[in-house]
């Protein structure tokens, strides 16, 4: 009982344990991309998740219906978004990836339009992506980091900016 | 003690952004909480329960809470711990 015990809570150990860091690679970021509208945007950059085989293709058009049903609630702050939806919509595993836009599209959010940074979560259950989520608050909440990433052209310098700002 | 909930579309993104901002702010204002996140589907139902609502501007609407008790706040930057200090403040929740 007590071996079986162990283990279960090794397991949600290791699962906590996902970096941001680990999660953004050439692979899953994607900067200075163009799209016409939001909807263009979330299926571009939604689709990093599908190549790095974190989720289903129809986890992209869930992201869209929950947006048409419930608005842009994860436009977090000005230019950025986090579009997300549930496990069961088509999560393989708990990833992140990163798309900026050369130019900002609007998302129908009334204060925080246009948007140009967009994280993309795929979370596989409630908590696995709580502490890169909180890399994330802390790495967005910096002004400075948030200009560097607008800004960024090259994967390398997200990975240099990430390296310098979340420790672990 | 306040027991408040954060809300977001699908209950795992924004609202456990805004419960992490949100604790900071409790504690630096030395308000014992209790902070729970849901979706709004879920929260919906539970409103009446909670002193305090939290959500994204863009869910407000979704929230019709016909009591003297729970206040539902809609935030515009998740990440401005200066605005959720200033919309605490300016409900007088403590």
């Amino acid at each position: 009982m007590f071996c079986s015990d162990f283990f279960t809570k090794k397991v949600v150990d290791e699962e906590i344990m996902i970096n941001l860091r680990d999660m953004l690679n050439q692979e899953t970021i994607l900067l200075q991309a163009e799209a016409d509208d939001w909807q263009a945007a979330v299926r571009l950059g939604g689709q990093l998740l599908i190549d790095s085989g974190v989720a289903e293709p129809r986890y992209i058009d869930a992201i869209i219906q929950c947006t048409i049903e419930f608005g842009p609630y994860y436009v977090l702050a000005p230019g950025l978004a986090m579009p997300h939806a549930r496990p069961e919509h088509g999560v393989k595993k708990t990833g992140f990836s990163l798309m900026t836009l050369r130019t900002p599209v609007p998302f129908g959010h009334t204060e925080n339009d246009p948007v140009d940074i967009l994280i993309f979560l795929a979370a596989a259950d409630s908590s696995s992506h709580l502490e890169a989520m909180s890399q994330i608050v802390t790495v967005f909440s910096d002004d400075e980091a948030f200009a560097k990433i607008r800004q960024a052209k090259d994967a390398n310098q997200i990975n240099e900016l990430l390296n310098q700002m979340v420790d672990i | 003690m306040l027991k408040v909930v954060a809300a977001c579309g699908n209950g795992m993104g924004s609202s456990q952004i805004i419960k992490m901002k949100i604790e900071k702010v409790f504690k630096k204002l030395n308000i014992t909480a209790s902070i729970d996140h849901m979706s709004v589907g879920e929260a919906k139902t539970a409103a009446a329960n909670y002193d305090v609502v939290f959500c994204s501007i863009s869910l407000i609407n979704q929230f019709v809470v016909k009591n003297n008790r729970t206040k539902v706040i809609g935030l515009v930057n998740l990440l401005s711990e200066q605005e959720i200090e200033a919309k605490i403040v300016e409900n007088d929740i403590k």
